[in-house]
């Protein structure tokens, strides 16, 4: 038996300053999707999220990775802990994914953000609660995968879940549009030095530790929502596009993903900013999902108000009946 | 949503009536926090989790009515009740407050009238009023009682609704003999008029509530918390009071004097309303056709059962228990 939940994540999100009117709507939505999850009661999850330089870094990105041990750090709208990665069956599944043509890399010691730790956190009860499966997809560092190879890096998950006998519960991280170039700048060269060093080499650069970075990000996080309090930032520079979420939400939802193979990273980019590419995390769960066996998906909210800098999305499938 | 707490299979629980049956919540809400940390383990967490606690609940019960083989449920017959929540910070009763008592009050304030309740005073539905010989008079008082949601310091009767979770029901036992009792008619010292170095002494009234609202299982509330949404207008529910087989009141929470958004204003001048507290509004006491009284059910003398029964809410039923001095 299977479920699919998608869900945004940001620092912005876990603790709102300014905190939205909608905010309701969003904090009611991940809270349905925690009582799903404790009514599912997965055997195992499998999330699909980004790193925010936490532990990839330019001089070597894979596209994507899996973790066979997995800790979350403490990142400003992260949660800390030692996630519950059952190893073994995090290298048969990495083994499972080469012999099916995806060249997924491996980490022996990953460590994870906000990004995997805030929905582990807010739909899972804990990054630790149950057995999770971590594979981040670099939706952060240029080149990105095309939406092919996401889809069937989807979809090659969901075979090996369907594989393991397991109640599987699929989790995506990320979305929609948002554009916080400042913090992640695609071209390096207009970035501070100590900053360019970290995203190049990270805490070996010497000039940032991940600590550092952390304290930088959250400290982005709060100008970022000054800027929006003070009116000189709006959803324009957040490239916070209603029409675009609108119609990645509405091709999601006719379920044929194979339309994504399409879509454009520059389009996607200019349209709806950097980490709007972060609807890749979606596109690989929400395909995983489909091989293994769920309910067609339901887009449970979706707000576009300024004060999270970023489109906030939450959606989910139910596991098939019987 | 009907919510309450209750002890079944050797523990605490809590969860939401269906039916004649319990769903139990608590496997599934163990350990999961909302976005501010607080925890989803009983009701009172849910209510401070705000609009996430009553998403996380509805989505529970609408699990359930898919697929009940996944949740633990017990027939109310085979549950012990707990008040729906276990201890909150205080039950705020407002004294008077129905129109029938105009014609009573010989001098009165010209606002509500509040007294508080302790925690310690509260029990569930089905448990037994505890009396003892020296408490002489005690009687019943059916009330409506407000749970509240959000804290609420000062806030204006427009917002009043905002801060309301659901509505529940609070038997409010009075002993007037311990009233009498705990009542001084004294002198008391003011400053002199005109004077203020001086004193005077000025002939004056009252009354302690501490033993006669106060004592132990004096605070019968449940079955359950009825959730807002399922009660638009409080003041349109009827309330009754049946001792043993006879019906002794039969009341509408119309009659009340004050009405909920400005007694939340007025409360909240003065006292800050946390998450699950109670606000009783006050006596349910039009007699009903056969006459009689909540005064004339002395429950120390005749004994219980005693219910009230207030529409969309359900029946509180308590026992009475003769313990010695």
């Amino acid at each position: 038996m299977f479920q699919l939940t998608c869900v945004s994540h940001g620092p912005a999100l876990a603790n709102p300053l300014p905190k939205p009117l909608e905010h309701g709507v969003v904090a009611a939505a991940y809270a349905a999707r925690a009582a799903a999850m404790a009514v599912f009661n997965p055997e195992l999850i499998v999330v699909f999220a980004p790193d925010h330089y936490t532990d990839i870094h330019l001089e070597l990105v894979p596209p994507f990775c899996v973790g066979l041990q997995c800790n979350a750090v403490a990142d400003y709208g992260g949660f800390a802990g030692r996630l519950n990665v059952p190893s073994e069956l995090a290298a048969r599944c990495a083994r499972f994914l080469r012999e099916t043509d995806i060249d997924i890399a491996v980490s022996h010691s990953m460590k994870v953000d906000h990004g995997f730790s805030q929905p582990l956190h807010n739909v899972c009860g804990g990054v630790g609660r149950y057995p999770v499966l971590p594979i981040c997809i670099n939706t952060t560092c240029n080149p990105l995968s095309p939406f092919r190879r996401i889809r069937k890096l989807g979809e090659a998950v969901g075979a090996f879940a369907r594989e393991t006998g397991k109640r599987v519960a699929f989790l995506a991280s990320g979305g929609l549009s948002h554009h916080p170039a400042n913090i992640f700048p695609q071209d390096l060269s207009g970035a501070p030095d100590r900053v360019k060093n970290y995203l190049m080499h990270g805490a070996e650069s010497g000039d940032m530790t991940v600590a550092d970075w952390h304290k930088y990000l959250g400290e982005q996080t709060v100008l970022g929502g000054r800027s929006v309090i003070e009116g000189r930032r709006t959803a324009k520079d957040f490239r916070i596009n209603r029409e675009w979420d609108e119609r990645f939400l509405g091709a999601l939802t006719k379920g044929d993903y194979s339309v994504f193979d399409s879509w454009d990273e520059t389009d996607i980019v200019r349209e709806a900013g950097v980490a709007a590419m972060e609807i890749q995390q979606w596109i690989a769960a929400a395909s995983a999902a489909q091989i293994a066996g769920v309910q067609p998906l339901v887009v449970d909210a979706h707000v576009t108000t300024v004060e999270y800098r970023l489109s906030v999305a939450v959606a989910h499938a139910d596991p098939l009946p019987g | 949503m009907k919510l309450t707490s209750f002890f079944a299979d050797g523990r605490e629980r809590f969860g939401a009536l269906r039916d004649r049956s319990v769903v139990d919540f608590t496997s599934h809400a163990a350990g999961f926090r909302h976005a501010a940390g607080v925890g989803l383990g009983s009701v009172l967490e849910l209510i401070e989790a705000g609009v996430e606690g009553i998403a996380f609940a509805e989505t529970l019960l609408a699990s359930y009515d898919r697929d009940p083989a996944g949740f633990a449920s017990y027939s109310i017959d085979a549950i012990t009740w707990r008040t729906p929540v276990l201890r909150p910070s205080k039950l705020c009763c407002i004294a008077f407050n129905n129109t029938a008592n105009s014609g009573r009050i010989l001098k009165g304030p010209k606002h509500p009238a509040l007294f508080t309740k302790p925690a310690s005073a509260l029990i569930g539905h089905l448990a037994a009023i505890e009396c003892r010989p020296e408490y002489g008079r005690v009687h019943p008082e059916p009330e409506l009682a407000v749970v509240i949601g959000r804290r609420a310091k000062r806030i204006s009767a427009d917002e009043a609704y905002d801060h309301v979770f659901g509505y529940t029901i609070h038997n409010d036992i009075t002993s007037p003999t311990m009233r009498d009792e705990d009542t001084f008619h004294y002198r008391a010292i003011h400053p002199r008029d005109g004077n203020p170095l001086e004193i005077e002494y000025l002939e004056s009234w009252v009354s302690y509530p501490g033993r006669y609202k106060g004592s132990d299982t004096f605070a019968c509330v449940g079955p359950c918390i009825v959730t807002r949404d399922e009660i638009p207008n409080p003041h349109t529910l009827t309330v009754t009071c049946h001792h043993k087989d006879m019906l002794v009141t039969e009341d509408n929470t119309e009659n009340l004097y004050y009405k909920v958004p400005e007694l939340l204003e007025f409360i909240t001048r003065y006292v800050t309303l946390e998450p699950g507290d109670i606000i009783s509004m006050g006596t349910a006491l039009k007699k009903s056709a056969r006459g009689g009284a909540v005064q004339n059910v002395d429950l120390n003398r005749f004994g219980g059962p005693v219910s009230v029964t207030i529409d969309k809410i359900g029946t509180l039923t308590n026992t009475v228990a003769h313990l010695n001095p």
